[in-house]
């Protein structure tokens, strides 16, 4: 049983690492801001106690009391498989893959206190991203080719404790910069006459420019007693609107006269804009270390999706040719649990899990995004020598499998999907 | 005493629950498609553009249905899992109508005539459909040569249809059998041509006989017939009033009336088409050439040698005729739904699958209708399907099957029609414009008069 399970996550690693493709938290969230974080399953804002406190509970930087650089980043493969409704008049019987694809969102911290209550840091992190990219041919090319978010966050920050240690409470504006590029198929109305199959007319390319939008996260950290550690933090909800460009590629049908028919029929390449609503974060943690040489966390994350109401691109030229998309997410929760032991002055190990909540219902479904509650396992060690801390986590995660329930207008099935995770920090203290 | 009564209440509880547990379906026979057979007209054989060529009989509902349940229709060699097709080269028997041009429309038969390509079989094919087959055929017609069309290619002298179905040991006989008994009232523009609902119900009990004899342990579904023949494009196309042609509008009289057409309205009674009349697409040509025009309008056009020639009879179709037609497949369903359920035989509704397909389908990211040319459902003829057509008549034996025997049959995906993951579908980027008289190929939709029985 155990050599059983072994193989079995041996196999999901290996195979998550053969077969990457997009990435994404629930919704299009990244909670994976540091490894060490990341090892316990993201629980963390109780704990707090190295720079990628800045992301998970800023008022735990004040904890750090020597100058510190924290840089990492994690290596996420999904892999997807869609297989399409078996009563499902388009869809039956197709299949469908995530290109091989390793998204690598990076974070870098540098954290330097100021007195001896008082600490800055700043840091750079990527709340959020998302990449779905499918293999071609892809029977969902006309609800998504590709889509792909990109996020950066810049957030200077200030926290302060109290002489004593028990109390801290921080702060910083968040500057978040993204960019979107969206890349699907238009199909025909209906079959090519000529040949009595189903053509893809056209292939609508939307790319925005990078935009940007203001925010503020703030963060509390109590110790009541030395066994007990209660963190919160709390970050902004914020939406950025995008300015882009639509490139509408006609793709030829075989027929002179009907292409001549079909491009007097679609928009032209044109300016678009879009709007996408990121959701406010808030976190709620409990620590002990009443286990000796143990910590060990629990935590609950609040993400407010249910601003996503809908996906809508406006064309400034051909208003006929918007698109709006319902998505009228939910609020959801995540459940996190982590634990750190050090087993030698220099070593740590470190454990996690996470239950998190996908916040789609179920009509909302398509391979822009197809997502599903998930399970996540972490293991990870830290290495401290010197100056110098290295931490490594493998975070192998398993979505439950989604199915569309016959309900989407776009494409019926289901996807499975399963990710690979793997975070490694480099940080030196001065 | 109280132990018999304990047992008689536990025995009761047992069997309720069983009644419960076990699903029962009133369906003959066992879901096993090892060896499908098929029985069907020129939709069985899959026929479209009229003609039949490999390119499409891969796509007959029976071809669909043998690949859904897990057969082979492309066996190089004969095996125990192969469902076999009597296959024709390209261009096909007769060869396929293809659109050349959409402005002017043009529409010509493909050149040359394709030929039999696995004839040699040594034994009959799954799928014994044959063209313009009515119900009685099952019975009689056994290609022996002296019968047309794709009797001989499919029958080859060796049986009928239901004598080479048996022959087979079928384990699962899909049937659709039926439309020509009254279409051929609908191509000739007479409700006489019609087999007698008297004829009809005999026959089609005859077959259902004879197979359920022969074959007392195979599964069985057969489907009913559509019930309203207006909305196919083979009628629907044509308007009954007079069309100015360079505008696709129909023409108005100084007192702002449409102008109808004028025909034999039957028995040699002359007169304008009374409104709900029907034209066949196959009168294109008569009235491009000036039959069907009133002879007043004669100094307004130019000169068409057959202005004030009524259309004949065989190429309109009356409301009256219309809903003889109509009533007499009314007539045809309710033998063959009790023909059917007597022997607890499913019925696959065509005729709702025919009012959605009126309605509209929305299937993925595609819109299919029964438009002509660009609806994607009827074939360049206007009556028999195109592959997509195919697949979705196909998916409703499917889903009846399902329902009745408890399988779970995936349907067949329309994503298989997508023409950009079919490179050979490229190719047709290499047809010629042709400028010819769209006329000209409209002549060509329909086979040559179908065969009548002797036994009519």
């Amino acid at each position: 049983m155990r050599v059983m399970n072994i193989r079995f996550w041996l196999l999901v690693v290996v195979a998550a690492l053969l077969t990457s493709g997009a990435a994404f938290g629930s919704g299009f969230s990244l909670f994976e801001q540091g490894a060490k974080a990341t090892a316990m399953g993201g629980a963390f804002a109780a704990t707090a106690d190295d720079p990628s406190a800045i992301f998970y509970n800023v008022a735990g930087i004040a904890q750090i009391r020597r100058t510190e650089f924290n840089v990492g980043g994690t290596a996420i493969n999904f892999s997807n498989q869609f297989t399409g409704d078996a009563n499902d008049t388009f869809a039956s019987g197709s299949t469908g893959f995530y290109r091989r694809h390793t998204f690598v969102p990076p974070n870098a911290y540098v954290v330097v206190p100021i007195g001896s209550n008082l600490t800055f840091g700043i840091g750079a992190f990527t709340p959020y991203g998302l990449r779905t990219s499918w293999q071609d041919p892809w029977v969902g090319r006309f609800s998504s080719r590709d889509a792909n978010i990109k996020v950066l966050s810049v957030e200077p920050a200030l926290a302060w404790q109290t002489s004593d240690g028990r109390l801290a409470i921080g702060g910083g504006p968040e500057y978040r910069r993204a960019h979107v590029i969206l890349n699907r198929n238009i199909p025909s109305p209906s079959v090519n006459p000529f040949v009595g199959r189903l053509p893809d007319i056209a292939n609508a390319y939307l790319a925005s420019g990078w935009e940007s939008h203001w925010g503020w996260n703030v963060g509390i950290l109590y110790k009541p007693s030395n066994a007990f550690r209660i963190g919160a933090s709390y970050r902004t909800d914020m939406t950025i609107d995008f300015k882009g460009n639509v490139t509408i590629n006609q793709i030829p049908t075989g027929s002179a006269q009907l292409d001549a028919l079909i491009k007097a029929q679609l928009p032209p390449s044109q300016g678009v804009t879009t709007s996408i609503p990121f959701p406010a974060t808030l976190i709620v943690g409990v620590g002990t270390g009443v286990i000796p040489n143990w910590n060990i966390e629990a935590d609950v994350t609040r993400t407010t999706w249910s601003r996503f109401k809908s996906l809508d691109v406006v064309f400034t030229q051909t208003p006929a040719a918007n698109i709006s998309r319902p998505q009228n997410w939910k609020d959801t929760y995540s459940y996190r649990l982590g634990a750190n032991h050090p087993v030698t002055p220099r070593w740590d190990v470190r454990l996690g899990t996470v239950y998190d909540q996908n916040p789609q219902p179920t009509e909302a479904v398509s391979p822009l995004l197809p997502d599903a509650d998930r399970f996540g396992i972490a293991f990870g060690v830290g290495y401290h020598q010197g100056s110098w801390v290295i931490d490594a986590t493998e975070f192998a995660l398993r979505f439950n499998p989604r199915s569309t329930k016959g309900v989407s207008t776009d494409l019926n099935g289901q996807y499975k999907t399963s990710a690979n995770l793997i975070s490694v920090n480099l940080g030196y203290r001065f | 005493m109280t132990h018999i009564r304990t047992i008689t209440r536990i025995a009761a509880v047992l069997l309720l629950t069983a009644l419960i547990a076990i699903p029962t379906f009133a369906a003959r026979g066992k879901a096993d498609f090892s060896r499908l057979v098929t029985l069907g007209d020129s939709f069985g054989v899959g026929v479209s553009n009229v003609g039949a060529n490999i390119t499409h009989q891969r796509f007959s509902w029976p071809a669909v249905l043998a690949r859904q349940v897990g057969l082979n229709t492309d066996c190089a060699t004969d095996g125990p899992r192969c469902f076999e097709q009597a296959y024709i080269s390209e261009p096909g028997i007769l060869p396929e109508l293809q659109l050349v041009s959409l402005s002017p429309l043009t529409i010509q038969l493909k050149p040359g005539l394709g030929a039999p390509l696995n004839s040699g079989l040594q034994r009959p094919y799954n799928n014994l459909s044959v063209d313009g087959a009515e119900i009685a055929d099952a019975l009689q017609v056994d290609g022996d040569g002296n019968e047309q069309f794709s009797a001989p290619i499919v029958l080859r002298g060796l049986g009928s249809m239901t004598d080479q179905a048996l022959r087979l040991n079928p384990t699962f006989i899909a049937m659709w059998i039926g439309g020509d008994d009254a279409f051929n009232g609908v191509q000739g523009g007479k409700p006489a041509l019609m087999t007698s609902v008297a004829d009809f119900t005999r026959d089609y009990n005859a077959v259902l006989d004879k197979l359920v004899k022969g074959a007392p342990d195979a599964g069985f579904v057969v489907g009913n017939l559509p019930t309203d023949i207006r909305g196919i494009p083979f009628v629907s196309v044509i308007p009954s009033v007079l069309i100015d042609p360079g505008t696709g509008k129909p023409v108005r009289d100084p007192s702002g009336n449409f102008i109808p057409l004028i025909a034999d309205l039957g028995g040699g009674n002359f007169g304008q088409l009374p409104p709900g009349s029907l034209v066949l697409l196959t009168s294109l040509q008569l009235i491009q050439s000036g039959f069907g025009i009133p002879a007043a309008l004669k100094p307004l056009l130019p000169p068409l040698p057959n202005i004030g020639k009524p259309l004949p009879d065989e190429a309109v179709l009356t409301p009256t005729e219309i809903a003889a037609i109509n009533q007499r497949l009314v007539d045809y369903n309710s033998a063959i739904n009790a023909a059917a359920s007597s022997r607890d035989i499913p019925v696959v509704d065509i005729n709702a699958f025919l009012n959605q397909v009126k309605a509209g389908i929305h299937a993925g990211p595609f819109n299919l209708n029964p438009a002509y040319i660009t609806g994607g459902i009827f074939s360049l003829d206007g009556y028999h399907l195109t592959d997509v057509g195919y697949a979705m008549f196909a998916n409703q034996y499917i889903k009846t099957i399902n329902a009745a025997y408890g399988t779970r049959i995936p349907v067949a995906g329309l994503w298989q029609f997508l023409q950009n993951n079919d490179p050979n579908a490229q190719a047709s980027s290499e047809l010629p414009i042709f400028d010819d008289a769209a006329a000209k190929a409209m002549n060509m939709l329909t086979p040559p008069p179908l065969r009548r029985r002797m036994s009519h």
